[in-house]
């Protein structure tokens, strides 16, 4: 068993029974639909949501196979999946040998596209400054992206004196890196390009991590989340990391027709105005405002709930101890649609 | 003419003197001459159009299958310091693409996919500007009889000539003369030059081993590996047993190994390669997508532990030890069970019969898109785009719809049996190579007459057949230089703030 069992143990045992193994495999893979989008905050899945964004699905569906297989995993009727006696026990087991770093943050950096441009930036960066400390103007760069590599010239050319921006760089790594292990730190150097050495693979570093080359990575870009939080509280402290922060709209974690519902919202426009217009089914709307009430902090869905009304159905999850829809639908009858059940449970704050 | 050859090389490239055949080479296409130039691998054939680029005033298009390598060539000649390149395909985003497209005229080399090159739009762009070269890559993917047949290259012809009929140079590693006869014919070169080079390399020592069973197999490697010359590249059928053998060398001591396949992420096949090329890595174990675009002289050793899927596969595979010119060993060891990979790749790779029926046969399938019955045949990407390739070239498939008309009882009789052609033939190449593999007479010789050259001289070292495996390894021991061989020793103390510090301070003192 290795951490790519844990991760999926893990997540199973988290969402009560009450999803669908397909429904965790989107979470885990970092899948941008509505529902997904709602489980992560339903579940509070947001620290290790798209954790296996990387890996192949026919290897994850492998594993989950053998899960099944070996009885560590069963389903029940309604369909979610579970955990059995032997799961519980080998989690229990695993969770000894693996986890997941706290300063790992997958919803945040991971589901979104800012690690790994991040890092690659950083990456890049880091060998162009060691190839010019050794007068050497040319060399095979570590990403051919073209983004990256027009990003890190604009800092280069930003920074004329490129040893006091070794230098600079160089006290915010030890920084960071200093909070860590030196097993932990030591990935992160080794990951490195430059001009003395070519960086390792996962595979490659990954003996001091139980020859898991999954977890290895998932030890790496705990750093590197590290590296972008704390540039971002505190950019004085970090002045070259946090000029590799991205400014970029893509990343941010709502999808594009979401933001688009959103300017509609803001112009005034009703739900079934907004369908019409933009001509998509009322229900895609629906998707569109309870992701925004997920992740947008200035959403406010009082137009569509009292605050007497979300505390209801707030206390009607609370009591039946669920996040499925269904079943506090079955309690609250008509009194209120699914899409108004969605928005109470899903909302992060109360109705102002 | 020639003397200015030589100092435009010279200017623009530092190089001293051309390698055999590149000056007959540029020579033609500059002239305006089409030419077929049959190179080996290594033989320096990226400046057979880099050189006429710069020189020529128009811009020059060079054709490749081979997307990520593409990607390499114009980082390597980016890295350069020549700026004038780029490349189009799957592998920039759009925005670059158009980018790309708006400032054609700021470019004097475009690399193109294949794919990219028959989307209209692409061709209408290019033919605005002026193309003086037509460049193939990999030209033997024009043929059936070539060992990647690729249904994208038949297009080109056709795309040519939208583009004025451009001279055109046609380059591969390997061809036979079948290749190059259908190489000439589907891209409509006339009064083509031919330069040929004997796939014959002299310092390369062709030793091939049989064994009795899988086990009795390995057991030989792992004996072997230890005493043949390193760098080395061993080649396996899959990326399982890619990962496998490197996992195998790693526990039998040999510290700097590494695997490489094609299902590894973009960033880890970076890092292996160029650790690679760095001689940081002594043995890597890989499939065959390592090694094409490869510029690395010092690889002393290329092992086969599974048999290509033809002769030609082979030679170029063989080709990447010893371009530094110094005697290197090509050893490919065999049991009979290594057939049963490339045969089931066979069975695998052409669309069934039954399927096929099944598609011309199904009434309520006229008028479809074929883009909307994808999903509904199990079918994989490349299986689809051969039928689609075919269909379209019969009018079966129009704008991407289905028309059946009234040939297609016809159509389906003919694309039943092209497969099966097909299949034939690469059964019968896979037997070529059974055969090549079993001999006991001269294995260069062999490799010789398979592509009508001219046997040469015989080297000192030639081959199993002529020596035996076991000598040359003993010989090779005394007097070749292994580069390095580096055991696993005791973990050594590793200070990361010290690794950091030399990688991003300066020695010249802190400013």
């Amino acid at each position: 068993m290795n951490s790519l069992h844990y991760v999926i143990l893990f997540s199973v045992s988290k969402m009560q029974g009450e999803r669908t193994m397909n429904g965790i495999i989107h979470i885990l893979r970092g899948k941008r639909s509505a529902q997904t989008i709602q489980d992560i905050s339903l579940y509070s899945c947001e620290q290790w949501a798209a954790l296996l964004k990387n890996i192949p699905i026919l290897e994850v569906n492998r594993v989950i196979h053998t899960l099944f297989k070996v009885r560590t995993l069963e389903e029940n009727r309604s369909g979610g999946v579970e955990l059995t006696d032997e799961g519980k026990r080998k989690l229990d087991y695993l969770s000894k040998k693996y986890q997941i770093p706290n300063s790992y943050e997958g919803l945040k950096y991971d589901w979104t596209n800012v690690t790994p441009f991040f890092w690659e930036q950083l990456a890049l960066l880091i060998q162009t400054i060691s190839y010019l400390n050794e007068r050497e103007s040319t060399f095979i760069p570590v990403s051919y992206s073209k983004d990256v590599q027009r990003a890190v010239r604009d800092i280069l050319s930003a920074n004329k004196n490129y040893q006091n921006l070794g230098s600079q760089l160089y006290a915010e790594l030890e920084k960071i890196l200093n909070d860590r292990s030196d097993q932990e730190a030591a990935v992160f150097v080794n990951k490195l390009t430059s001009f003395q050495r070519v960086g390792r693979t996962f595979e490659q570093l990954s003996s001091t991590f139980h020859d898991d080359p999954l977890y290895t990575s998932i030890v790496f870009r705990s750093i590197i989340h590290q590296m972008i939080s704390h540039s971002q509280c505190h950019p004085v402290d970090f002045p070259v990391l946090a000029s590799l922060l991205t400014k970029s709209e893509e990343d941010t974690m709502i999808t594009k027709t979401a933001a688009v519902t959103k300017t509609f919202i803001e112009k005034g426009f009703s739900l079934n105005e907004i369908a019409e217009r933009r001509n998509l089914k009322a229900s895609t709307i629906e998707d569109h405002m309870v992701e925004l009430a997920i992740h947008d902090p200035y959403f406010s869905i009082d137009s569509f709930l009292s605050s007497q009304e979300f505390t209801e159905i707030r206390e009607w999850a609370d009591k039946l101890n669920t996040r499925k829809m269904k079943l506090i639908k079955d309690k609250v009858g008509d009194k209120y649609s699914y899409f108004q059940i969605r928005l109470a449970i899903s909302s992060r704050k109360g109705v102002h | 003419m020639t003397n200015s050859l030589l100092q435009s090389l010279e200017q623009q490239f530092g190089f001293h003197a051309f390698r055999e055949g590149q000056e007959e080479i540029i020579q033609s296409v500059i002239q305006g001459t089409d030419v077929i130039a049959i190179l080996p691998t290594g033989r320096g054939k990226t400046l057979c159009y880099h050189l006429p680029a710069k020189l020529l005033d128009g811009l020059t298009i060079v054709v490749s299958p081979l997307v990520s390598l593409m990607e390499d060539q114009v980082t390597q000649m980016r890295a350069s310091g020549d700026k004038r390149v780029a490349h189009l395909s799957s592998l920039i985003n759009d925005t670059e693409k158009k980018k790309v497209l708006a400032n054609l005229h700021s470019y004097h080399l475009i690399f193109l996919s294949p794919e990219m090159l028959s989307l209209p739009f692409i061709q209408r762009t290019l033919s605005k500007v002026k193309v003086d070269l037509f460049v193939v890559d990999e030209a033997h993917c024009i043929s059936q009889w070539g060992h990647e047949f690729r249904t994208d290259y038949l297009r080109l012809k056709g795309v040519r000539k939208q583009l004025g009929n451009p001279p055109c140079l046609a380059l591969t590693a390997t061809a036979t003369k079948e290749v190059e006869k259908d190489i000439c014919v589907h891209l409509g070169l006339k009064k083509e030059v031919v330069v040929r080079f004997p796939v014959n390399r002299e310092n390369i020592f062709m030793a091939v081993e049989s064994m009795e069973s899988i086990r009795e197999k390995e057991e030989y490697f792992i004996n072997k590996i230890h005493s043949v010359q390193w760098p080395a590249i061993v080649y396996t059928g899959t990326r399982q047993r890619a990962m496998n053998y490197a996992a195998l060398l790693s526990r039998s001591g040999i510290e700097k190994v590494a695997f490489y396949h094609g299902g590894m992420t973009k960033e880890d096949r970076i890092l292996v390669q160029q650790q690679f090329i760095r001689d940081e890595i002594d043995i890597i174990c890989c499939t065959n997508a390592f090694g094409m675009g490869i510029n690395k002289s010092n690889i002393r050793s290329v092992i086969h532990l599974h048999l290509p899927s033809t002769i030609e596969q082979y030679v170029q595979e063989i080709g990447r030890a010893g371009r530094d010119g110094k005697q290197s060993l090509a050893l490919l060891i065999y049991c009979d069970e290594d057939l049963f990979l490339p045969l089931s790749f066979i069975e695998t790779e052409f669309p069934d019969d039954d399927f096929l029926k099944q598609l011309m046969t199904d009434e309520s399938i006229d008028g479809k898109k074929v883009a909307d019955l994808k999903q509904h045949f199990p079918l994989n990407e490349t299986q689809w785009r051969m039928v689609t390739f075919y269909l379209e070239k019969e009018n079966v498939v129009q704008n991407g719809e289905f028309q059946f008309g009234t040939r297609r009882k016809e159509v389906l009789n003919e694309m039943i049996s092209n497969f099966d052609q097909r299949r034939k033939e690469k059964i019968y190449q896979l037997d070529c190579l059974k055969r090549f593999v079993q001999t006991d007479t001269c294995y260069r010789k062999n490799v010789t007459v398979y592509f009508n050259d001219a046997m040469a001289e015989r080297p000192e070292w030639c081959c199993s057949s002529c020596q035996s495996t076991g000598q040359y390894i003993t010989w090779a021991e005394k007097n070749i230089d292994s580069i390095h061989r580096s055991l696993k020793n005791k973990e050594e103390k590793y200070d990361w703030k010290d690794t950091l510090k030399k990688i991003l301070i300066s020695k010249n003192g802190d400013v």
